[in-house]
């Protein structure tokens, strides 16, 4: 329990660590959002300097970002460039992140481990070879290829999904992006639970415990299986924020108002108190799941915990 | 020794050979385009030939551009396997030297190591990737290899923490402390054999997935541009018009899958060789 | 294989879940309701929008003074006339009895409080610019400082149905601009909360907002009870469903999960014609693109050099590839609905003749030094016509040496702006009302982004504008349209078309460049 006080005392400086770099970035980058906004009509200049006041954009980043943290102790996340406030675009778009990154974490845990182990446990054979090119094709594919494809397959043509947009709520909407989504890290989680295994399928405690009489399935599954999943584990952990933040293309595809594509809209107009917004709290998702993850080494590994203690 | 065991194991697979075979034709097209491609690339393009298919005369038929599509794939593959091979290497290097001080030391070191992967994870791609290209602003291949590592390092260098954390414990490890042996050599010798297989899962499987993380940075509008040419670039443009163009799609996926499968065949191969658990 | 009892629960719950995700109908139960897919508006309140999202909503919810027929001409709506002797001060009748959608009269002060507001500086609105030529807007935007007064000295309130207008100096144009929606009137309620009514506007339309604006998700519409105009709604209501990418929206009207879509990708165009059938229409819009030069930079001094450039580019066969021939390659500044449009204004100098590109190029001097292509990263079309465009001028004028310079969205606009561009860049206009004024004057006037300045021109436009009527100042307008033309400080390259696709559940669908007429549409008994 100490371990996890410590971690999280730890969380404070990375959280001001980031938000200040997130900030800098976007002050860093050239341009003018307010302008852009303009577009191509000649909004004169008195109209612009308004908006740049409101948004404090002609001040210094350490002035800028100042005010924003003392705005963040009081609850207030600042405003979009249309006027919302931020807090409310965000409760708004995590929600349906959050079931997203959620339903391709899942797939990604059973079906991932599901063929790791049969293919592992049948090494060499054809359930193996299926399992080791199927992966392979999924990685080769960019995301953008295979979302649009699945969608238009699976979505349009046999009509087994919705093609898009949030009507039929969880998991309904779901599935065929988080699927989608999630397809990549199946192939990893695949491929990591399958060499683990085969590793510890090898080792001496898994034979001892053969030559000891106990049954096939109790060794795979209980002993070899809990500790080969470190690699499996760590590689989870990391990749629920992984979907988290990268479902950009996921969500353009199929419609749904995540974080994702809010993220890339606000990086592209320029929207500082969002992207710093939003990306404080992914950072934080981050530090919790390290933890959780952490904590479940010594949970996963007898050797670890006792070390540890 | 070890090497030479090895190369006695994997010289009898077949797998090793067809995989080889393709890596290396892969490489000799990016490296020496001209032997294999008709044209050069963006050259003799003709735009009313667009998007015309393989019936039509040339191997592959034509681009979105009019240029001949066979010669220009075989322009693309030095870019993306440069980026490819570049990124994995570069990050596996990463991921190996911060894992194994990270996981062996412990204690503060492994405690700022991970604080500022935690903030690395952090930062959205698409906003790393446009603050990277503003300092390069020809969006160079060089330029997409430094965005993708600082983007990717993270992932393997927690991979690596977590095996080196669940080795060190092990017997032998304690066994060749107590014989005396310096860190160093504890961490180089015996733990990151022992550690890497995982690791270096992921990163063959990296390779594939950074090419295609060239392409969904070409989609995203951040990535590489004329006049370069890459199979992301080819994949980018295809999925506007592959409805009624398949061909566009087919034949840069057909060379990408490829060459990821043989990555991935190899390293399989070489692991399995490499892998003293396994022997 | 055994099914457990525990697999056929799965089994039955992935039974009802597919099912229920099968052949979605959209989300509009009501009879007589429809869906429209839509880009997110980024604001509702027409004087502080110029994007043609919120304009299709706010179409719904208000009634300008005038609308545009099909033929381009301005028609009354909620005016009854519009008239001048003088072209300077006009008189504005508006039709008596009408009502917003809170049962507030519509009179003429509801349109001078909605015109001072968007003209009044502090309040920051996108479309303040469009009152720039009513006498009093500069007492509203000073240069520094607040305004001392938040109401125009030209607008007077007559009576409760006479507006009347006295602008700086005569304007042919004036009647034609009403149909803009940053003209429409405002109820008072409006300004007890702008912020609020920014999220809930509530207009004089055939349609009134049903419920919250759900941003990133819906809109809802529905027909207007206080409504006693000319184009009463002809169904219960319009349900409006926000798309981030209209690739997905195009892919939902084939599933039937939308019923209109008036943005299908043009790269899907002849997809949707065959697929749709006469539920596809192609129509011709006001926005066109174009190629400027930075004449600040010497090599784009000549204007030869800038005529061989058009010269070298074959504007038919990059919209057959990258368009699939969807779009119109121009040959005129203006777009072809543009009363004053010529189709062949350009000459010779629009046309593909890379021979002759060659001679008047190097006759010209050549080009020295990289050629940089400047455009925004908002879209992929742009880098695909640009990649075309730089190999037709590697091929035709023998510049090797091209790169591109691919800027993010908020620095490219800037970029221009400020002048630091140092190549030939890509030019957007969308379209405000139906006049050759709105694309010669703010795009070749005073300060405009490739630097040019050429006094014949500006003189000509001031003349057109002054003109005594509408028809009058049409000629004078083409006069400077042959100046821009021959000088080729920006090329034409084509005209967009919008691509609409509608289910068939729709009935009298009559889309024209100006409006979607969603009053007008029906949905027909199933």
């Amino acid at each position: 329990m100490r371990y996890a006080a410590h971690r999280l005392a730890q969380a404070v400086p990375v959280f001001f660590a980031t938000t200040f770099v997130i900030y800098a970035m976007v002050f860093v980058l050239p341009g003018d959002p307010i302008l852009a906004l303009a577009g191509d009509k000649p909004v004169p200049d008195q109209v612009l300097d308004v908006m740049r006041e409101h948004y404090h954009l002609g001040d210094p980043l350490l002035v800028q970002y100042g005010r924003y943290m003392l705005g963040l102790l009081h609850g207030d996340l600042g405003e979009t460039f249309t006027g919302q406030p931020v807090s409310e675009l965000l409760q708004d778009r995590w929600g349906v992140t959050a079931q997203l990154a959620t339903t391709a974490w899942i797939f990604e845990l059973a079906v991932g481990v599901g063929l790791g182990v049969v293919a592992a446990v049948r090494r060499g054979g054809v359930a193996d070879t299926a399992v080791l090119a199927g992966t392979t094709f999924v990685i080769a594919a960019p995301v953008f290829v295979v979302g649009y494809t699945a969608q238009i397959v699976l979505g349009l043509n046999l009509g087994l999904f919705p093609t898009a947009g949030t009507d039929e709520g969880w998991p309904g909407s779901y599935l065929l992006p988080g699927m989608v989504l999630g397809s990549f890290g199946l192939a990893y989680v695949a491929r990591l639970t399958r060499t683990s295994l085969v590793e510890n399928l090898r080792s001496d405690y898994v034979r001892t415990a053969t030559a000891k009489g106990l049954r096939r399935r109790r060794v795979v599954g209980l002993h070899a299986l809990r500790n080969s999943l470190i690699p499996v584990v760590t590689f989870l952990g990391v990749d629920f924020g992984n979907l988290m933040a990268g479902a950009v293309v996921t969500e353009g595809i199929f419609n749904l108002p995540g974080i994702g594509q809010q993220v890339f809209q606000s990086i592209q107009l320029q929207e500082g108190p969002v992207v710093v917004g939003v990306t404080t709290v992914l950072v934080m998702i981050f530090i919790v799941a390290n933890l959780a993850v952490d904590l479940l080494y010594g949970l996963l590994d007898p050797r670890i915990r006792r070390a540890r203690a | 020794m070890l090497a030479r065991d090895a190369w006695r194991e994997m010289r009898g697979r077949v797998v090793f050979w067809l995989s080889a075979l393709v890596l290396a034709v892969a490489v000799a097209m990016a490296a020496v385009p001209g032997v294999f491609a008709v044209m050069g690339p963006n050259d003799g393009c003709d735009l009313r030939m667009s998007k015309k298919g393989p019936a039509s005369g040339a191997a592959f038929g034509y681009d979105l551009q009019g240029c001949d599509y066979w010669s220009q794939i075989v322009h693309g593959t030095r870019a993306s396997i440069m980026i490819g091979i570049a990124v994995t290497v570069a990050a596996l290097a990463i991921a190996i030297v911060l894992g194994l001080l990270g996981g062996f030391y412990g204690g503060l070191l492994d405690a700022l190591i991970s604080r500022v992967t935690d903030v690395f994870f952090g930062i959205p791609f698409v906003l790393g990737a446009t603050v990277v290209l503003v300092a390069f602003p020809d969006h160079g291949i060089w330029a997409m290899t430094l965005v993708l590592v600082l983007l990717g390092w993270t992932t393997m260098t927690r991979l690596m923490r977590g095996q080196v954390i669940a080795v060190r414990n092990m017997d032998f490890v304690e066994a060749a402390r107590m014989l005396g042996a310096s860190d160093r050599r504890i961490m180089f010798r015996h733990i990151l054999p022992n550690a890497i297989a995982p690791v270096f899962v992921v990163a063959m499987l990296n390779v594939g997935n950074v090419i295609a993380g060239e392409a969904t940075l070409d989609y995203l509008g951040v990535g590489l541009q004329y006049p370069d040419v890459s199979w992301g670039l080819q994949l980018n443009v295809a999925q506007s018009f592959f409805a009624e163009y398949p061909h566009l799609l087919m034949f840069p996926a057909l060379f990408l899958t490829a060459t990821v499968l043989s990555f991935l065949t190899l390293g399989d191969v070489v692991r399995d060789a490499l892998d003293p658990r396994l022997r | 294989m055994k099914f457990s009892g525990r697999g056929t629960a799965a089994l039955a719950v992935a039974a009802v879940m597919f099912g229920g995700a099968c052949g979605g109908s959209p989300a509009t139960s009501a009879a007589s309701e429809f869906s429209v897919a839509l880009t997110e508006p980024d604001h509702l309140t027409p004087g502080n929008t110029s994007s043609s999202y919120s304009q299709t909503v706010i179409d719904a919810l208000f009634d300008t003074l005038v609308y545009i027929d099909a033929q381009g001409k301005p028609q009354m709506r909620a005016a009854e006339s519009v008239a001048s002797t003088d072209q300077k001060v006009w008189t504005i009748k508006i039709k008596p009895g009408r009502k917003f959608g809170n049962g507030e009269p519509v009179t003429a002060q509801s349109f001078a409080d909605s015109w001072n507001a968007a003209a009044y500086a502090p309040n920051g609105w996108t479309n303040n610019y469009y009152f720039a030529n009513i006498e009093g807007y500069d007492a509203l935007n000073p240069e520094e400082g607040d305004p001392a007064t938040d109401t125009m000295t030209g607008l007077k309130v007559v009576d409760p149905n006479t507006l009347e207008v006295t602008l700086t100096g005569p304007f042919s144009q004036f009647p034609v601009t009403l149909a803009w929606m940053a003209f429409v009137p405002m109820p008072k309620a409006a300004f007890k909360d702008l912020k609020a009514y920014d999220q809930a506007p509530i207009g004089n339309g055939p349609f009134v907002l049903d419920g919250a604006w759900q941003h990133n998700r819906q809109i809802k519409i529905k027909k207007s009870p206080t409504y006693t105009g000319e184009r009463p709604a002809r169904s219960d209501g319009v349900l409006f469903k926000i798309y981030a990418s209209r690739d997905t929206a195009y892919t939902d009207l084939r599933a039937d999960r939308v019923d209109l879509l008036q943005t299908i990708p043009p790269a899907s165009a002849s997809e949707a014609k065959r697929l749709l059938g006469d539920r596809f229409l192609a129509t011709p819009g006001g926005t066109m693109d174009y190629l400027g030069f930075p004449l600040f930079d010497k090599r784009f001094a000549s204007a030869d050099l800038r005529r061989a450039f058009s010269m070298a580019i074959d504007r038919k066969a990059i919209v057959d590839a990258v368009f699939n021939g969807a779009f119109q390659p121009m040959s005129s500044l203006l777009a072809p609905l543009v009363p004053g449009y010529r189709a062949d204004a350009c000459g010779e100098a629009c046309v593909y003749d890379p021979a002759k590109a060659k001679q008047l190029f190097d006759q010209a001097g050549g080009f020295s030094g990289t050629l940089n292509l400047y455009f925004s990263n908002a879209d992929p079309s742009y880098e695909q016509w640009m990649t075309a465009v730089a190999n037709q001028l590697k091929q035709n004028l023998g510049i090797q040496d091209i790169t591109f310079k691919k800027l993010p969205a908020a620095d490219y606009l800037p970029t221009l702006r400020a002048h630091k561009q140092d190549g030939p860049y890509r030019n957007n206009w969308v379209m405000d009302y139906p006049s050759p004024q709105d694309y010669l004057e703010y795009m070749w006037g005073a300060g405009n982004r490739m630097g040019w300045e050429n006094k014949e021109f500006d003189d000509l436009i001031k003349q057109a504008n002054a003109a005594p009527s509408f028809d009058a100042s049409l000629p004078i307008y083409q006069q400077a349209e042959d100046i821009a033309l021959a000088e080729m400080p920006m090329m034409p390259l084509w005209n967009w078309q919008d691509q609409i696709g509608y289910s068939s559940r729709l009935g009298d669908v009559q889309i024209t460049p100006y409006s979607a007429n969603l009053d007008k549409i029906t949905v027909k008994r199933q």
